[in-house]
């Protein structure tokens, strides 16, 4: 039954109905919270101690970096699929998330370094944390022009596929840059194994951000995906029935 | 309890000096949010557009 599901769910025309009935849910609750994550962490969060207002930046800046290495994650499973069982809709999905993850990545460098002026006084340093998601960024833009040097898409979505899945390196090294290496970045202030290290009253507006804006570019990815299907899928009926 | 951090409008611009880089990376993010949704949606009704065209 499961793997009839998943069988049904792997189908581009199956995928494309499903999530254009998921998109409104997710897009709009998403967009709800976000704002009120903003608001609440922007007017009504307390001032840090030490770095003062500058720290409102991270209502921004860790959402986006959060979301940065979720996408990688998700084009690395894609590509796993994609190589093992060949199913098309995988293949789109590396394709797709390709380009937004660029723009997040994009967002978490740019947001990181204009915080990094107030707090460390100075607009870039190359360390650990810094340079691994500079590769990241650099890996993103790979993907992206690998896919568009080929004519041959069946070509060109193995390739990708190939280097997204070399490229996954660079999540662990991003993840533990902080812990491995002595960096300007501060280390993690949430983890999974201890107590977070920032105070509960900027805690939740940052959780509520981090989520909702997963909820919201994962809303943008389900378009990408569809867009794609239907440039791929363009001869197939169902679609010239749109 | 949850309290306004900014007493006037002035001083939630200011930030005591901070608003700036606060107020430009709001701004920064918000652009890519709405770039990347406008994106698609263009790129969506174009194709179906044009696809109705053809048909």
């Amino acid at each position: 039954m499961f793997k009839k599901f998943f069988h049904q769910f792997a189908s581009p025309k199956t995928f494309y109905f499903v999530s254009q009935k998921i998109f409104p849910y997710l897009f709009w609750l998403s967009i709800v919270s976000l704002i009120i994550g903003l608001i609440w962490g922007i007017l009504y969060a307390p001032v840090d101690k030490v770095q003062g207002n500058s720290y409102r930046i991270i209502y921004m800046h860790v959402p986006a970096s959060f979301a940065a290495q979720s996408l990688y994650m998700m084009i690395a499973v894609a590509s796993f699929i994609f190589l093992i069982w060949k199913v098309k809709l995988a293949a789109y999905v590396v394709k797709s998330v390709s380009l937004i993850g660029a723009s997040v990545t994009f967002l978490a460098l740019i947001s990181g370094s204009i915080w990094g002026v107030p707090t460390w006084g100075t607009w870039w340093q190359w360390d650990a944390r810094i340079t691994s998601t500079l590769i990241l960024f650099i890996m993103y833009l790979g993907l992206i022009s690998l896919h568009n040097s080929f004519n041959n898409l069946d070509k060109a979505d193995k390739f990708i596929s190939v280097l997204a899945l070399v490229g996954f390196i660079n999540i662990p090294i991003i993840k533990m840059s902080v812990n491995w290496w002595s960096t300007l970045h501060q280390p993690a202030s949430i983890t999974l194994s201890s107590k977070p290290s920032i105070d509960l009253a900027m805690l939740y507006p940052l959780m509520i951000c981090i989520f909702s804006f997963l909820g919201l570019i994962i809303a943008i990815v389900l378009r990408a995906i569809q867009y794609e299907i239907l440039l791929r899928e363009k001869n197939k009926k169902w679609i010239q029935s749109i | 309890m949850i309290n306004m951090q900014f007493e006037s409008l002035r001083s939630l611009f200011y930030m005591n000096g901070h608003g700036i880089y606060v107020w430009v990376v709001l701004i920064i993010f918000l652009m890519v949010i709405i770039g990347l949704f406008l994106f698609y949606k263009i790129k969506i009704n174009n194709f179906k557009k044009e696809n109705n065209e053809i048909n």
